[in-house]
């Protein structure tokens, strides 16, 4: 065997070795006469009837028991065989858009079909619309923050600060919190007399964006100057700060300017909308938060912003700036040899993860209509950073399969596990109390299993498939 | 001749050590200088004082008419000073042709807002750039190897690549250290009419730290030898090597005829 390539390795290959049904799967199909070769030679449809009917079986065999098999569950693998069986990428330029666009039309019309759906065993039911939103939310924060960690290698363990930052903007610029003035600007749904500033909240989204992107630039400055372990820490200072800035923000240096209003925190703040005038004209809805199906907006707004954000974190990836970052990951010294200005290139990554943490931010103040320091603790920053390495780090996919997976347990999964454990096992554990031994767990995992995560970034792939050149040349342990 | 590039009393402490002393030095423009010296002798200290990467205790670099001294390494390669590294540092995760793109860093203008809009100036910048990457990465005896990740190609490829990236940075002054080390002879031989090719072809100036003395007096103009951080011999390869003062750094007083 050859040096393994990280310390699980051992570990997962002897895992491997004792399903051994696996590991000599054809050597057993070989006794009813299907080789390798012969799989193979068959035409790729065929195959993959093959591997969704085995899917199908196995999915019966665990769904079946827990849950029973109902309609939902039967609609769910139809659709997942008219996705898998034809090869679509055959259509040429329009087959490739149908797996995304059939993707994006599930998701935006998960409201609809999300009560309806299935009871997932052990985990419990499909997330609601609300869990749903905050979800988009974390992802959102995983797609930000990966542009730091995943693409330039900046470790940043305060992104909640950034995200602190959004939601007070928000929170402090379309409520009664600066009693004395009276403005109004675009605001829906502003109750006669309420001072306060109320500016509409659509801008106040990107507002928080840029806002924050600016602060970024600020604690980027001194800060981006460390490598490696002493920039994880400063930034970790940061990321306390500005939670306990907030806190005392009642009265900052006995002035009596009350900005944050304290551990009170900032609530209510003002609804977020088109407002009545487009409402009654073209049928927009006049303000969420009073709306009939207010989830359900909040959920198709975080869509759009979550495309967005997945949208320019794929275009400057695959660019000059994308490129500079990943040589400033790979080898400062080089990078700077070859024309990239460092403190420029990472002040930059590290603004533009703060923005998307800042609009985030702004989000999920306005979704909760308010903002509390006590939502800003340091476990938060952990929680974005274990999504984006779960994921992937610097794959947008991972970290969007990661970010959500891991809001879901936090907003619903976890105290369903939980419930679950607790009937069929007659004990009685509060698992989400448990939640960050449980993150420490699956990172673990997947540090032992998928050191890249659970979708790695292609560049990682090409690693396995190249090899390396400093491999040994023979098998030294021989 | 017109010099692309002099030293003035170049000084590197590192504590109490002088790692180089008050060294002077030219390049004339269009030729191939070569850098030598025993190990330790502060060549690399050197390289580094002229690319930004070490901030000179005194003296001044002067490239192309203008001050450097000090300047930070991005801002010194994009007024045209390319260099490789004595320990092949190219970007592993990274294609041949990334790694080139990286080089061009300097001479493309993409923004933030640009890139996002993906502007059809914008397009046509990346695909020139794309061409003249593949255009240099042929140049270099690379054609094909595009799309390998180049911490997959064999090792005297990861040099050529080295030289494609320092390329790109479109330099006047091509600094080169230590390009052959761990070739064997044939790579060498190639590798050294490359060099030659690349003042013919590419009609730059060239600075190399070198400790192959084949490859020096192949194809150097003028050799300075540095020893214990000081100059010792400075002229052409032919008088450097009988300099008595160079036989003595390499092999000893013994050595020196009488």
């Amino acid at each position: 065997m050859s040096e393994p390539l990280y310390p699980g390795a051992k570990v997962r290959d002897a895992l491997r070795d004792s399903w051994k049904v696996w590991r000599h799967k054809w050597a057993i199909l070989g006794r009813v006469g299907l080789t390798e070769e012969r799989w193979r030679a068959w035409p790729l449809v065929v195959r993959r009837v093959v591997i969704a009917a085995l899917v199908g079986a196995i999915l019966l065999l665990i769904i079946g028991p827990f849950s029973g098999v109902d309609a939902s569950a039967l609609v769910t693998y139809a659709v997942f065989v008219a996705l898998y069986v034809p090869s679509w990428k055959r259509l040429g330029r329009s087959g490739r858009w149908v797996i995304p666009l059939a993707f994006l039309l599930l998701a935006v019309t998960f409201p609809y079909y999300t009560d309806k759906m299935f009871t997932i065993p052990v985990l419990g039911a499909f997330p609601s619309t609300s869990t749903a939103v905050v979800m988009l939310i974390y992802v959102m924060m995983g797609v930000g923050l990966n542009i730091v960690v995943g693409y330039a290698g900046l470790l940043d363990l305060g992104y909640v600060a950034f995200y602190a930052i959004g939601a007070y903007t928000c929170a402090s610029l379309a409520s009664p919190q600066f009693g004395k003035t009276t403005r109004s600007f675009g605001a829906v749904d502003v109750v006669k007399g309420i001072g306060g500033i109320h500016i509409s909240i659509w801008l106040l989204l990107v507002l928080a964006g840029i806002l924050t992107s600016l602060l970024g630039m600020l604690i980027g400055l001194p800060t981006l100057r460390l490598r490696g372990d002493y920039l994880a820490i400063v930034t970790l200072g940061f990321g306390e700060i500005l939670p306990q800035i907030a806190r005392n923000g009642d009265n900052f240096f006995n002035t009596g300017i009350n900005v944050t209003n304290g551990p009170q925190g900032i609530t209510p703040i003002d609804g977020i909308g088109f407002g009545h005038t487009l409402h009654s004209a073209v049928g927009l809805p006049a303000n969420y938060l009073t709306a009939a199906n207010s989830d359900r907006l909040f959920f198709w707004t975080a869509i759009v912003l979550v495309l967005f954000t997945i949208f320019c974190s794929l275009r400057l990836r695959d660019s000059r700036l994308g490129r500079a970052w990943v040589a400033i990951r790979e080898d400062e010294t080089a990078a700077a040899a070859m024309g990239v200005p460092l403190m420029r290139t990472k002040t930059l990554s590290y603004a533009i993860g703060a923005f998307f943490g800042g609009v985030a931010g702004a989000y999920f103040a306005e979704f909760t209509t308010g903002a509390n320091p006590d939502s800003f603790s340091f476990n938060f920053s952990v929680f974005v950073l274990v999504a984006v390495i779960l994921g992937g780090m610097g794959n947008v996919w991972g970290v969007l399969v990661g970010a959500a997976f891991l809001a879901y347990l936090d907003q619903a999964g976890l105290a369903d596990t939980g419930a679950w454990l607790n009937t069929h096992l007659h004990i009685n554990i509060d698992v989400p109390k448990y939640e960050f031994g449980i993150y420490g767990v699956i990172l673990l995992i997947v540090m032992l299993f998928r050191p890249h995560g659970l979708i790695p970034e292609a560049r990682h792939k090409l690693e396995f498939e190249q090899g390396v050149a400093d491999e040994p040349l023979y098998d030294v342990s021989h | 001749m017109d010099a692309l590039l002099t030293a003035v009393a170049l000084r590197k402490e590192f504590g109490g050590l002088v790692a180089v002393n008050d060294v002077d030095f030219t390049v004339p423009r269009s030729a191939i200088v070569s850098l030598i010296g025993p190990n330790g002798a502060g060549k690399t200290t050197f390289f580094n004082m002229l690319t930004g990467v070490y901030k000179p205790t005194a003296g001044a670099v002067i490239f192309d008419g203008e001050n450097v001294t000090g300047k930070p390494p991005h801002a010194i390669t994009n007024r045209g000073i390319g260099r490789t590294f004595q320990n092949i540092r190219l970007f592993k995760e990274m294609t041949s042709l990334e790694n080139v793109l990286v080089g061009m860093h300097g001479h493309l203008k993409g923004g933030i807002v640009r890139t996002i809009l993906r502007t059809p100036g914008l397009r046509r910048e990346e695909r020139e750039a794309r061409e003249f990457a593949r255009h240099l990465l042929q140049f270099s005896g690379l054609r094909g190897r595009d799309d390998r990740l180049a911490a997959s190609l064999p090792y005297g490829d990861q040099r050529r690549l080295e030289v494609a990236r320092a390329l790109a940075t479109k330099p006047k002054l091509l600094l080169l250290d230590e390009p052959t080390a761990g070739m064997n002879p044939q790579e060498t031989a190639e590798f050294t009419a490359f060099v030659s090719k690349l003042r013919t072809e590419q009609k730059l100036t060239i600075l190399l730290i070198e400790h192959d003395m084949r490859v020096v007096m192949g194809v150097s103009d003028r050799v300075t030898v540095l020893d214990y951080g000081e100059r010792i011999a400075e002229g052409t390869p032919k008088e450097v090597q009988h300099d008595p003062r160079v036989i003595e750094a390499y092999l000893g007083t013994a050595a020196v005829p009488t």
